[in-house]
């Protein structure tokens, strides 16, 4: 047979009205002010704030106690890279470098699948671990005029949201160009497929791709 | 008069506070000590010991955050050409950074399959000690993942795949394409029942106050006196209570009490030490890059290099991994990768981003030591640091402490090497075989 808590504990609210002056002294708010407090505390350490109790707050979403910065109400998320794919223009310098992809015509196409694991997180909507930046950089590397492609991800072979595309410009053959994507994202594992479609005849490389969580709060 | 805080977690009888019960002070008093405990440990305030702060770390001091490690693409033949005899090689050796309060870790890699071969994973201390493995690795549903469970100390580690290379013209579809690396969760979950609004949430209906700043939250302090045994039960103190854990339920936990949806603390736990300037700061794998791939026997062995020294493209070893600077002079740019970095502090004290990075130095002779590493981003360029042997090995490893970043921003990281020699670069050639990133304090 379980054992009684011995302290009490509470997530129960208590209106300010409650709290005046003239207002009846009832239980109630002692069990919510003491009670919370305990709840705050153990959501706080991680740890049952009266050993002997046990736990009393929900589990995180990666199954442990406490505030595991996970995102809202597990505090707020913790702004990291999820997926990289380093690299560096060729160079005379090192060998086995190599850009990501070199696309010099119109409508040539480069893609990935990109694989990787995301945190357990609450969803929800507007979760801040639902949406995860892609921010690919490229330069152009022949020629002149500006060299421009489409960037789109797909989740298994639909593509997502129209919306979800991204047009990288590059008029510099000396100064990284950058665009981004916001795509979505669901604890464990996700996948995305990323095409890099040019869409001038402007030689380019892509130099370095990444994911990364970048919201700090929903609200 | 002397601000009411408790030792440790004291917490209320539930009979004190059940109907009926007769009115105790000690609930109240009980619960404002119990919450300035709570407040002091979050925010490091009031002169808390920094030593019993929520820093996330396990053991009472907050869940462990248990980011991934890694999740990184590579894309790169495994196949050998040349006569370089087959062999096992390490196809990943990279170092990787253990948070506090986590141990067992799945690594996953993605590699294809060449008949019933095996792959093994072992984790490797400062001194090329075993901390875990070798173990073998099997592959989930028959899939090209191959999973390892190894256990990961605290700190800088590094971990070894190892994979044996076949011929181009005998395996000549090898290949591998990327690498993941977590802290093993216990559930995967989604959610556990708290949820960010609704009535069923903790909280209270009473608006927090529009800022947490020390000045303003600090100073709302419930004293001795105010709770005292004999003392009325004065509704300001309750209400002051009632605010207060209001306002630290929003920082800490990012959500809004309910009843007042749209959150108005000016700000959440962020650890950047704006706030409160004892804030506790945090511990965390940033990223692990893998570059190079060495034959197993290289580590400790001065033979059988692979590669052909001081010349373009290699004719020797595995096809487009070799990498090895060949200009003797000037910063070669190794790497770059962008990731976007938490807004945490980055003035002193620092949040402390660490960059290491190992090299194998598999020619003969000791030149691991003529060779410098430092990182460069957009906003700064940290100082060169040499590299130093791990132990007797042919490794060696070189950490950029206090890495400048940009706090709460993306961040293109560039690993730059020089040789301090110059000259002729015959006899001075390395191999890069990754690097990895880390608030380390």
């Amino acid at each position: 047979m379980p054992r009684p808590i011995t302290r009490i504990v509470s997530s129960s609210p208590v209106t300010y009205l409650q709290l005046r002056t003239h207002a009846p002294a009832v239980a109630s708010i002692a069990e919510s002010l003491a009670g919370r407090v305990r709840y705050l505390y153990e959501l706080a350490a991680g740890v049952p704030a009266i050993a002997d109790d046990g736990v009393v707050t929900p589990l995180n979403p990666q199954g442990r106690v406490g505030v595991d910065r996970s995102g809202p109400p597990w505090g707020d998320a913790l702004q990291h890279p999820i997926w990289i794919w380093e690299g560096t223009p060729a160079s005379t310098s090192i060998y086995g470098e190599k850009p990501i992809a070199s696309l010099s015509t119109s409508g040539s196409k480069a893609s990935v699948r990109a694989r990787m694991i995301v945190r357990p997180f609450q969803l929800a909507p507007l979760a801040p671990y639902s949406l995860g930046q892609l921010t690919v950089r490229g330069i152009r590397t022949a020629g002149a005029g500006t060299a421009t492609a489409t960037i789109r991800t797909y989740a298994g072979t639909v593509a997502e949201d129209p919306a979800r595309t991204a047009t990288l410009t590059m008029a510099s053959s000396t100064v990284l160009s950058s665009a981004t994507v916001l795509i979505p994202l669901v604890p464990g594992y996700v996948e995305r497929l990323i095409e890099i479609e040019a869409t001038a005849s402007v030689a380019f490389a892509v130099t370095h791709m990444s994911i990364s969580q970048i919201v700090r709060r929903s609200h | 008069m002397a601000r009411k805080k408790s030792a440790s977690f004291v917490g209320s009888p539930v009979g004190d506070t059940v109907r009926d019960a007769s009115i105790f002070a000690r609930w109240i008093g009980n619960a404002a000590g119990d919450f300035q405990l709570t407040y002091d440990r979050i925010t490091g305030e009031n002169s808390h010991s920094a030593s019993d702060t929520i820093n996330h770390s396990g053991n009472g001091r907050g869940c462990p955050l248990a980011l991934p490690i890694v999740s990184q693409q590579i894309e790169r033949n495994l196949r050998i050409v040349g006569t370089v005899n087959q062999d096992d090689f390490f196809i990943i050796l990279v170092p990787v950074f253990g948070a506090p309060g986590t141990q067992t870790h799945v690594v996953e890699v993605d590699t294809t399959q060449f008949e019933d071969d095996q792959m093994t994973a072992e984790v490797r201390d400062s001194s090329w000690a075993l901390v875990s493995g070798p173990v073998v690795g099997n592959r989930p549903g028959g899939g090209r993942a191959m999973r390892f469970v190894v256990t990961l100390g605290q700190g800088w580690q590094y971990l070894a795949i190892k994979k044996y290379l076949r011929h181009d013209d005998v395996d000549p579809n090898g290949y591998l394409n990327g690498w993941r690396m977590w802290p093993e969760w216990l559930a995967p979950g989604e959610s556990n029942g708290l949820t960010v609004t609704g009535s069923g949430a903790a909280g209270n209906k009473f608006a927090a106050q529009s800022t947490l700043t020390p000045a303003t939250v600090a100073s709302q302090v419930i004293d001795d006196a105010m709770v005292a045994a004999d003392s009325p039960l004065d509704p300001w103190v309750l209400t002051r209570l009632n605010r207060l854990w209001g306002t630290l339920w929003e920082y800490f936990t990012g959500a809004p009490v309910p009843g007042n949806e749209t959150i108005t603390c000016t700000t959440t736990r962020d650890h950047s030490q704006t706030n409160f300037t004892a804030e506790p700061l945090l511990e965390m794998p940033v990223a692990s890059v893998a570059l190079g791939c060495i034959k197993e026997r290289n580590v400790t062995i001065k033979s059988d290099f692979v590669g052909t020294i001081g010349t373009g493209s290699p004719i020797e070893g595995p096809i487009d991994w070799v990498r090895y600077p060949q200009t003797a002079t000037g910063a070669i740019l190794v790497s770059q990768a962008s990731m976007w970095l938490p807004p945490f502090a980055n003035a002193s004290p620092a949040s402390n981003l660490d960059c290491v990075v190992v090299i194998c130095d598999y020619n003969t002779g000791v030149i691991g030591g003529n060779w410098q590493a430092r990182v460069v981003n957009p906003t700064s360029t940290s100082g060169w640091s040499t590299f130093t042997r791990i132990s007797t090995t042919n490794l060696w490893t070189a950490t950029i402490a206090s890495v400048g970043f940009s706090a709460g921003n993306e961040n293109r990281m560039q690993i730059e090497l020089q040789n301090t020699v110059g000259g002729s670069i015959v006899g001075q050639e390395i191999v890069v075989l990754g690097y990895g990133l880390a608030f380390d304090l």
